[in-house]
């Protein structure tokens, strides 16, 4: 007996469903089903691998939907669901059908809140060609059967079969063996057959297998927020939604055989070859007389002149070879678009660069949308664009992203896109938000009743993806008794387990956004962000690299508005102003500067390896400043390049190359490759590869973890190397320099992207340490560091920090006078932006008196005027700070209850608080404070042998050394063999600890789960860059 | 005087303790914290022998026992009581032991808790300080009611009997039954022999006690209940309705797939 499998959700489903379309493919291989449909939730999202999965292994398979229907529109905006509301699997017959399911989706889940969708049964009828529907066996039909309202249920069947006709209709019926369903399919089957209408059998699948049904009822648990212990109204009774093959099914509908032979001739009608050869990119709307070609080398042709004084042969030469492959690969206009949101980002101030291999084309050098000029570094430009280039390359580009809403940002130039395409022809990339062992924890450990306190402690001690990290150690923890001896501890890690990697809900990209020539709803169904005015497409960018959509990267980079609006605030209160792009390129102090890794705030290396690798390379212009990015990555590491570098750098070792013929292409680098052009040139060099080979054998590598496939690119390379001459031993030598960059690196356009950008930053800091203060608290969060410990840095050089005061305070840090900040109102915690204008607006009527006053003016709610007066944000209203929240609640009671008469305001004594206890209050109330630093506090707790970090720099290397501090990150890097790095920063700055992998695995809960600790460890001293190596940590008590 | 009973794990044994209290005294009440507060004047030492007749049953409970003029500072005598040792607050001692005590044992919302503590108000002593009409400008009725019992005034009397709990309820509220089968119509399920078919479904009935009389079934409806897979009480049995040759009403027959036992439900 022959059966398919026609109506199957995926993981895509969100909480309803458990596996992934490959999974689902790969059992219904081995069942022996004819074919397989998928059918997520009004939604397409799982398509793009499911058809992939399913031609490798060569199973038919049909694409659709379940759809949810509602019989009436309701008010576009209103409740998703009705009560009559039904729902139908719609299958598609071929492409009209494909474009109609998804146009469908997304009108029925236009104008709705996220992630509910309806569709109305006028939509389904217009958008009715080329599908073919299952109606529910298990909707509304199926309850007015059992409910004996045949009447009713034979209109609404032939209210589907006008839509449809006879031939694209059919019953659905679903025996999942729960209570009822027996009886139910036999009489649906009953109320068909004498309506004439067919049936069809599906199992309507949430699962591959059945060992994938408890944590199906676990999913269940976490969409309806419920305990599994008050979950019988939302899971099923039993686990019977998996795969069933043939055998089964036909034994569960041995009484139907039609039902079960219909699944088959419906299978055999669906033939779907999603084709997306339609797409096209949007022409520009070029002036006229232009072709999108001629206009853009009208363009590159104007701005020659300006970018260069001569203009020489190469560059003239470089321009043709580059224009000639754009306008071979059909790319002008996509270049043109490119060029015209760029063009309108700096009309409006908006900070922009191009980021990426595209900063390797003169092209778009020219265009102004990278910074970098290619001829003058020597850009390779092959690593973005030849001719045997399959997909069609990203151009990705940096704006400034702002929370100020006075300052246009990224946000304007993606609603200028949405304006200039039409809305309907452009949606942003989507992003599958899957679980990671923390939120695993948390959701999971939601359902079993595991206390919050479990939790809490289990999410801290988590570790990327290893799901045990969480759950060693955990019975130090008194509550664990009641739990470590019943079996729900078990099913609880199991489920963490296998939760792990399953989608959870939809997110948006963080700027990638697709346009099209064609209404791109008929592509992929669309669907409204959380956020208004977006629109996001069903697929993610993979899937959309798959179809061969173009998607333009808008993404956000914080550190330029950092910069813009460091700019503005040194114009309002130094009254400079300052033009980045005419800086001085090679100022010595600000080399200096970077030299000591005084870099906390710049973007790009100021995290710990970055900071202890600049004394040591010391960079002294934007070419070195590049390599110094580019160099702490995986890519280098893995390949061993960062030691040859920095020795050679300090003229500790020698500089080789590989081979002769590597002399110009590694020389900048001193013989090592630390980017990505490197490896292509390289490898054209000795093995004779074109640009495109070279390319596709860099990916390969970045790809592919089998030994057997790289041992056959190795030996490829190696002959190929040999036979253009080189040695037997310096190709594998060679091939083993590029294999081992396999890892991810940068490529030099976009290291020098950045590099422009730091050296601007870095400048900033230098010259107006106040104001790039002021700019970076704004645009938090941001970079590496918490808020608290720029400001920290801040205060020790010497830069006054006032605090927030609600008399003085604006919504965003201003600069006061030189070397003055003052914090914002919303430095301090849930204060948005609208409060504090609220504040402000409040304040022209004159200066707050006091609490009463605050809080009648402002019409602030209760907590947050609780976190201002913990900030001490109110202390010029001259009362102790726990009276002012006396006062305030009893306020917050009148206001409450609206009473007439005046509160009596008067409080009792109460105790003052304690420096800790100000500390401690105002550490949580606001994300950065100008009060001391807690170490100071907790240094007259510690013994005199514990020292503060300045003190380090007295000290010998090698002796025996005990720190303290608050933790401030905690990394341990894939590629450091299990060792870790923890910040620590006291009163005097930051330290840095090493921590060997026994000491971590000992000491783990310690810094884990503490802020504060004490180290006991030996010191370690090199080239000026100081360490504890780790011996033993102890909990700080900070209570 | 009030003794404060504190046991571990209180709600395991809440059925006995009712029991015997209703036996030892007329007056009891339970508290809101797996505590029972019982009338020391009319219990006295019975209290022990109560405690000996838990323990016969349960062994070691941790009973702890703090006697007080006052619920609350019977509450925290307990809590300052060892299993060896009850802890006893006299009248005139009374202030004094109430002065040190955490505001925890207030019976307050824990956002006035926490507001108390924000203030730095953190022992009974310190809230008995302060004036009850500033108490209440702040905290309402709980201003009231933390002023009082604060400084050991507690008004309301011991209840003299239980207000009993339903059969239904009670055994809902101990998780003995969810109301959720749809077989609770039906009388308690008896072990049966069942002649299965090739495909594992029940064929006819078996009753050895009647002369292996083999009795022949139609099935009528077939489900599954797969259950509690998260605890002890796990269940996976398939369910059948059927009709007995002859019979006029339906009944069902369940086979238990954990341990391929078959049931019946008689009507």
């Amino acid at each position: 007996m022959d059966y398919a499998e026609l109506h199957c959700h995926s993981y895509y489903s969100f909480l309803d469903a458990t596996s992934s379309p490959s999974e689902l493919v790969e059992e219904a291989v081995k069942l022996g089903l004819k074919g397989l449909a998928l059918t997520d939730n009004d939604a397409l999202y799982g398509v793009m691998p499911f058809v992939r999965e399913c031609k490798e292994r060569e199973l038919p398979y049909c694409v659709g939907a379940a759809i949810a229907v509602g019989k009436e529109d309701t008010e576009l905006g209103g409740p998703s669901r009705q009560p009559d509301d039904d729902q139908m699997v719609l299958l598609c017959k071929n492409m009209t059908g494909y474009h109609n399911l998804s146009q469908l989706i997304t009108r029925a889940r236009h104008a709705r809140p996220k992630g509910e969708s309806r569709a109305t049964l006028d939509e389904i009828s217009e958008l009715s060609a080329g599908l073919i529907c299952l109606v529910s066996g298990q909707g509304n039909i199926a309850k007015l059967v059992l409910e004996g309202q045949i009447g009713r249920a034979s209109a609404e069947i032939e209210t589907y079969r006008e839509i449809f006709g006879g031939n694209r209709l059919y019953v659905e019926l679903v025996d999942h063996r729960e209570p009822g369903d027996f009886n139910r399919c036999r009489k649906l089957y009953k109320l068909a057959s004498k309506l004439g209408v067919e049936c069809v059998a599906t199992n309507a699948v949430r699962y591959a297998r059945q060992d994938k049904a408890t944590l199906y009822d676990v999913l269940r648990c976490i969409r309806h927020k419920v305990k599994l212990d008050k979950s019988e109204a939302v899971r099923p009774q039993n686990h019977q939604r998996f795969l069933k093959s043939p055998n089964v099914m036909g034994r569960l509908f041995a009484e139907i055989p039609d039902a079960i032979r219909n699944t088959c001739l419906i299978l055999d009608q669906c033939q779907l070859d999603l084709d997306f050869t339609e797409y096209r990119f949007p022409d520009f709307s070029t002036p006229a007389g232009h072709t999108d070609e001629s206009y853009l080398m009208s363009l590159c042709d104007e701005q020659l002149t300006r970018k260069y004084e001569i203009v020489t042969v190469e560059i003239k030469q470089r321009l043709r070879e580059e224009l000639s492959l754009i306008l071979r690969l059909g790319l002008a206009g996509y270049f043109l678009v490119v060029w015209d949101i760029v063009a309108f980002a700096r009309s409006r101030r908006i900070g922009v660069q191009g980021r990426g291999s595209a900063a390797n084309s003169l092209v778009a050098y020219l265009l102004n949308i990278t910074p970098v000029d290619p001829i003058k570094h020597n850009l390779f430009f092959g690593r973005f664009l030849n001719d045997e280039k399959t997909t069609i390359p990203d151009i990705d580009l940096d704006f400034s992203a702002t929370r100020a809403a006075h300052v246009a940002d990224r946000e304007d130039v993606i609603q200028y896109v949405y304006e200039k395409y039409g809305f309907e022809y452009v949606a942003l990339a989507c992003t599958f938000i899957t679980y990671r062992v923390r939120g695993a924890l948390r959701d999971v450990g939601k359902v079993f009743g595991i206390s919050n306190r479990i939790l809490d402690r289990m999410a801290r001690l988590a570790e990327g993806r290893n799901v045990s990290s969480a759950f060693d150690k955990i019975d130090e923890l008194e509550e664990f008794a009641s739990y470590a001896s019943r079996p729900i501890w078990k099913h609880f890690r199991e489920h963490v387990e296998a939760i792990i990697g399953l989608p959870r809900h939809l997110s948006m990209h963080p700027g990638g956004m697709v346009i099209t020539s064609t209404r791109l709803s008929t592509l992929v169904p669309l669907e409204p962000a959380r956020m208004p005015g977006r629109r996001v497409c069903q697929w993610d960018k993979d899937m959309i690299e798959q179809a061969n959509l173009i998607k333009v990267d808008l993404l956000g980079l914080g550190m330029l508005a950092v910069v813009r609006e460091t700019v503005d605030l040194i114009a309002g209160a130094h009254g400079v102003d300052i033009d980045l792009d005419a800086i001085p390129p090679g100022d010595s102090k600000v080399y200096d500067m970077l030299a000591v890794a005084d870099v906390l705030g710049v973007f790009q290396v100021e995290s710990r390896v970055q900071m202890s690798t600049l004394p040591r390379i010391k960079p002294r212009s934007i070419a070195e400043l590049a390599i110094q990015i580019a160099l702490i990555r995986p890519g280098p590491i893995q390949g061993h390049m960062v030691a040859p570098y920095i020795m050679r750098r300090m003229n500790r070792e020698a500089v080789r190359y590989p081979h002769p013929r590597l002399e110009s292409i590694l020389k900048e680098t001193l013989g090592v490759i630390l980017f990505q052009e490197q490896v292509l040139q390289v490898v054209c060099e000795i093995a004779g590869y074109s640009p495109g080979q070279a390319e596709n054998l860099r990916r390969d590598l970045n790809k592919t973890r089998s030994k057997k496939a790289i041992d056959e690119m190795q030996s490829a390379f190696v002959t190929s190397a040999v036979r253009n001459g080189v040695s037997l031993s310096d190709a594998k030598e060679i091939f083993g320099y590029v294999a081992g960059f396999a890892g991810y690196g940068f490529c030099k356009s976009h290291a020098l992207s950045f590099a422009h950008l730091v050296y601007q930053a870095a400048w900033l800091k230098c010259y107006y340490p106040g104001a790039f203060i002021a700019s970076l608290v704004n645009n938090q969060p941001l970079g590496f560091y918490p808020t608290d410990v720029l400001i920290n840095d801040a205060k020790r050089r010497s830069i006054q920090i006032l605090p927030v005061d609600v008399n003085q305070s604006e919504a965003r840090c201003t600069v006061e006078s030189k070397g003055t900040v003052r914090l914002s109102l919303t430095c301090v915690k849930g204060l948005s932006s609208a409060k504090a204008q609220q504040v402000q607006a409040a304040r022209g009527a004159g200066e707050f008196v006091s609490i009463k006053d605050f809080v009648r003016r402002t019409e602030l709610d209760c907590s947050t005027v609780e976190r201002l007066i913990a900030a001490g944000a109110c202390d010029n209203f001259n009362l102790p700070r726990r009276k002012m929240l006396w006062q305030l609640w009893i306020l917050d009671r009148w206001r409450e209850h609206n009473l007439a008469i005046e509160p009596e305001l008067a409080s009792p004594d109460l105790p003052e608080l304690s420096a800790w206890e100000e500390l401690k209050w105002e550490r949580a109330a606001q994300d950065c404070s100008s009060s001391a630093h807690p170490m100071q506090l907790l240094r007259t707790k510690l013994k005199s042998y514990v020292y503060p970090s300045d003190r380090l720099r007295t000290l010998r290397d090698g002796v025996s050394v005990s720190v303290a501090g608050l933790a401030i990150c905690l990394q341990r890097p894939p590629t450091a063999k299990g060792v870790a790095f923890l910040v620590l920063e006291d009163e005097c700055g930051l330290l840095n600890v090493v921590i060997m992998p026994n000491t971590y695995e000992r000491y783990r809960s310690v810094f884990k789960l503490s802020p504060f600790m004490s180290v006991h460890g030996v010191m370690q001293r090199r080239d000026g860059i100081i360490h504890v190596k780790a011996r033993s940590f102890k909990r700080l008590d900070w209570e | 005087m009030l003794a404060c009973l504190l046991i571990d794990n209180f709600d395991d044994y809440l059925i006995e303790i009712t029991e015997l209290l209703a036996f030892y005294s007329y007056k009891w009440e339970l508290g809101d914290s797996g505590e029972v507060y019982i009338d020391f004047d009319s219990i006295g030492d019975r209290i022990h022998v109560l405690i000996y007749e838990l323990e016969l049953q349960h062994g070691e409970i941790g009973a702890r026992i703090g006697v007080a003029p006052t619920r609350l500072a019977s509450f925290a005598a307990a809590h300052a009581a060892t299993v060896e040792a009850p802890f006893f607050v006299s009248p005139a001692q009374l202030e004094e032991f109430l002065a040190e005590q955490s505001i925890s044992y207030l019976p307050i919302s824990d956002k006035i808790e926490e507001r108390l503590r924000t203030l730095g108000l953190q022992t009974l002593g310190q809230v008995a300080h302060i004036d009850v009409r500033t108490l209440v400008n702040q905290f309402g009725r709980a201003g009231k009611l933390m002023s009082e019992l604060s400084r050991g005034i507690d008004l309301a009397p011991l209840p003299s009997e239980l207000q009993p709990v339903g059969a239904d309820e009670g055994m809902r509220q101990m998780g003995i039954w969810d109301g959720r089968e749809d077989v609770k119509t039906h009388r308690q399920p008896v072990p049966i022999a069942v002649v299965s078919d090739d495909a594992g479904y029940p064929r006819s009935l078996l009753f050895d006690h009647m002369e292996g009389i083999e009795i022949f079934i139609t099935i009528v409806d077939i489900w599954t209940i797969e259950n509690h897979w998260w605890s002890e009480q796990k269940t996976n049995c398939e369910y059948f309705e059927i009709i007995e040759c002859g019979a006029e009403f339906t009944s069902i027959l369940y086979k238990d797939l954990n341990h391929s036992k078959w049931y019946m439900f008689y009507r």
